[in-house]
């Protein structure tokens, strides 16, 4: 059951050509390549870059999150799907390389808008980075951008965003009946 | 192709969704042992697997679901979402992963060639289906009420549970509609109000489509007790690849291949039931040549594929200046069937009205300081998505045939077109008044239905194609579903729908139409001695 997604496939692309160990998108005659991943092994994260993943939510919405509920979506991809411990490493490499340039100090323990001004310098977007298709010197953001920052995203978006909105609980628990009758439930305990 | 003949059960099922499991689960009390072939994998359940892949890991299993050159498609048309991703092949079918809504389709959704002047009289009646409309709710375990909606069909039975009632959020629309002269009510569905046939209360997970615990029906609940009583034999991971019929026209069986084998097998039968879902029940019908059924099998007559319908389900978003805090339910609470049965039903179809489960709305897309994320997050509990679900009628131009492509083993996969009709255009039309009424009714903040008819989902819901009908020249299976020409072949599931159901979900009706086939299948059986 560990193999990848119809979405985490290698894109065919150029009349049937399969192209493969292309880590990051690249624009071919004119047509969009989405990233893909490239197809390493997965395994154990560095305490490392746990420690900088795990410090990536948090500054992307600029707001406390629950960190710990990104621990297990972390471990689980480096650790079961291919290519995601690879791209995590790499991405975390990177971070910390920049990071030490601009601040001094580990990614982790520089501020949210520090965190923010490094991603930045590593040439990720706010916005999706499709948009940024055709731009030159894109590097391995579109890959930083589509398999970390978005998935990441996405998690938020269906977890901790709930509680941001002000919303006492969030899909996924038991939240009750009564829960969504009551009309002085929704800001929760 | 290397035959070996095995001993089977009598009745043999292609399929594994809900049809396949009304059938099985009828067939059984009846003493008859089936067999199924499921060209997916099995399926946990309650869905706790895949649950905690989704809610801990934001990650979706593929290895729950046939492979893809096992199971896809192509198409062509105006449809523009990834019609393969609307299926779901594997144990249980699209059961697995439903929304849960269980509605009864309107007396006049039967007749709308006789009442309104455009589709196809169906062959049955809502008084004949009725009782089995009652055995269908006691089967998925219908959470619902009438009191509180005056547009619902007469019923015989009571709802086998409470209903859900509207939440804080529908009360507050509800009392804001009703000014406007629109009745929002509960909403009849497959999730355990309290404790039900084995399966827990709902506790409001908000996840149905994986449940935990089995609050929202799904087929497998019946058939992994049928399978462990042994009155069912489930072969999963096997594609049938023809229906073997003999020189008189009628089956003799399958030609099964499981997905790592080889060769094929053949698999003798007496009867044969074909509940594969509305796309794969015809491709398999078009792929059974030979004999004295040279264009499939059914397809005497030429509508073998012909007259698919999908609903045509519009969709906005209502954004409110004060808080709503929608979305606080897993499943559906309000909803409006008021516009069902529209005057003008004929220059149009019917719309039923719900408002979504989840918001788009909430999610963030643009990361960066708090004022800039604020503002997104903010949007979801000032939201509410609305969804206008639009009948459709059957046409030939809408139909499945056999594809370019072709599986693993070599067989080409459905091909579905798609157009829009005239009649859907006017429809789209009624859709966008019936929306501009919601959106004023409701205070929301001034927004329009986009102003483009072909941006429509069909809600997974894939009707006809191997249409029923009275008479062996008008369609392909007879009123019980058995195949024109072809005594001990039954179609179960909306493939035998002969226009769209109204515009409620099919699910139900499905399900009452194949008791009422197994209940036909069993008196042929005794008959047969």
């Amino acid at each position: 059951m560990g193999s990848m997604s119809r979405r985490q496939a290698l894109t065919v692309i150029g009349g049937g050509i399969a192209v493969t160990g292309i880590g990051s998108a690249v624009v071919l005659r004119g047509r969009w390549q989405e990233p893909a991943l490239r197809p390493l092994p997965p395994g154990s994260l560095r305490p490392l870059a746990l420690d900088t993943l795990l410090a990536l939510p948090d500054a992307l919405v600029d707001h406390e999150v629950d960190r710990d509920r990104y621990r297990e979506f972390f471990r689980f991809r480096a650790e079961e799907l291919p290519g995601y411990r690879a791209l995590y490493e790499e991405f975390t490499d990177a971070v910390e390389s920049r990071s030490a340039d601009l601040h001094a100090d580990s990614f982790a323990v520089t501020t949210r808008a520090q965190r923010r001004q490094t991603l930045m310098e590593l040439g990720l977007t706010p916005e999706p980075m499709q948009a940024a298709r055709g731009r030159a010197n894109l590097g391995r953001a579109l890959s930083y951008d589509r398999f970390i920052v978005r998935e990441v995203l996405g998690f938020l978006s269906a977890t901790d965003a709930w509680i941001l909105a002000g919303y006492g609980r969030i899909p996924g628990q038991p939240r009750s009946l009564a829960y969504y009758r009551d009309p002085n439930s929704a800001a929760g305990p | 192709v290397t035959l070996s003949p095995r001993q089977s059960a009598p009745v043999v099922i292609v399929g594994s969704g809900f049809a396949a499991t009304a059938m099985a689960l009828r067939l059984a009390e009846a003493g008859i042992d089936v067999d199924i072939f499921e060209k997916g994998p099995a399926y946990p359940h309650p869905a706790t697997p895949l649950y905690a892949d989704l809610v801990e890991r934001s990650w979706r299993d593929p290895g729950y679901e046939a492979a893809p050159d096992l199971a896809s498609l192509t198409a062509d048309g105006v449809y523009r979402l990834p019609l393969n991703e609307e299926r779901a092949i594997t144990t249980g079918g699209c059961g697995t992963h439903w929304a849960g809504i269980a509605l009864r389709m309107r007396p006049s959704d039967f007749r709308t060639r006789t009442d309104f002047g455009f589709g196809v009289d169906w062959p049955v009646q809502y008084e004949e289906l009725e009782p089995y409309y009652g055995t269908a709710e006691q089967m998925v375990g219908v959470a619902g009420t009438d009191a509180d909606n005056p547009y619902a069909p007469r019923r015989s039975t009571p709802y086998p549970l409470p209903q859900f009632e509207l939440g804080a959020a529908d009360l507050i629309m509800a009392e804001r509609l009703r000014s406007a002269g629109v009745v929002l009510h509960t909403t009849p569905q497959a999730r355990t109000r309290h404790a039900f046939d084995g399966r827990p209360a709902c506790q409001n997970f908000g996840v149905c489509h994986v449940c935990p615990i089995g609050a929202r029906y799904a087929p497998n609940h019946h058939l992994d007790p049928l399978v462990a009583a042994g009155s069912c034999t489930l072969h999963t991971d096997t594609s049938v690849r023809r229906i073997i019929t003999d020189a008189r026209g009628q089956a003799t069986g399958l030609l099964v291949q499981h997905a790592d084998e080889a060769e094929p097998r053949e698999v003798p039968a007496r009867w044969v039931v074909i509940a594969a879902g509305a796309l794969e029940s015809a491709r398999l019908l078009l792929l059974s040549t030979g004999g004295s059924w040279p264009e499939g099998l059914g397809n005497r007559t030429g509508h073998l594929g012909s007259g698919l319908c999908f609903h045509h389900c519009w969709r906005n978003n209502f954004s409110f200046r004060e808080d709503v805090f929608a979305g606080r339910f897993g499943g559906f609470t309000g909803q409006s069937h008021q516009f069902l049965d529209p005057p003008e039903r004929g220059r149009h179809g019917g719309i039923k009205v719900e408002f979504g489960i989840r918001a788009n709305a909430g999610s963030v897309r643009t990361w960066g300081s708090w004022d800039v994320v604020e503002p997104q997050i903010v949007s979801r509990r000032r939201s509410w998505p609305i969804v206008l679900c639009g009948e459709s009628t059957s046409s030939p131009s809408r139909r499945v045939t056999l594809s370019h492509r072709a599986d693993r083993f070599g067989d080409p996969f459905a091909h579905v077109h798609y157009e829009l009709l005239d009649f859907d255009l006017e429809t789209f039309a009624f859709a966008r008044e019936v929306h501009d009424r919601f959106a004023s009714g409701v205070g929301a903040e001034p927004t329009e239905l986009p102003d483009d008819p072909h941006r429509f989902g069909s809600g997974a819901h894939h009707m006809g194609g191997c249409a029923m009908s009275r008479s062996a020249e008008d369609g392909v299976a007879d009123a019980f579903g058995r195949v024109h020409g072809c005594t001990n072949v039954y179609i179960a599931g909306s493939s035998l729908f002969p226009g769209s159901s109204g515009a409620v979900n099919p699910t139900l009706t499905l399900v009452a139409l194949a008791f009422r086939s197994a209940e036909h299948l069993v008196a042929a059986f005794h008959d047969e001695g």
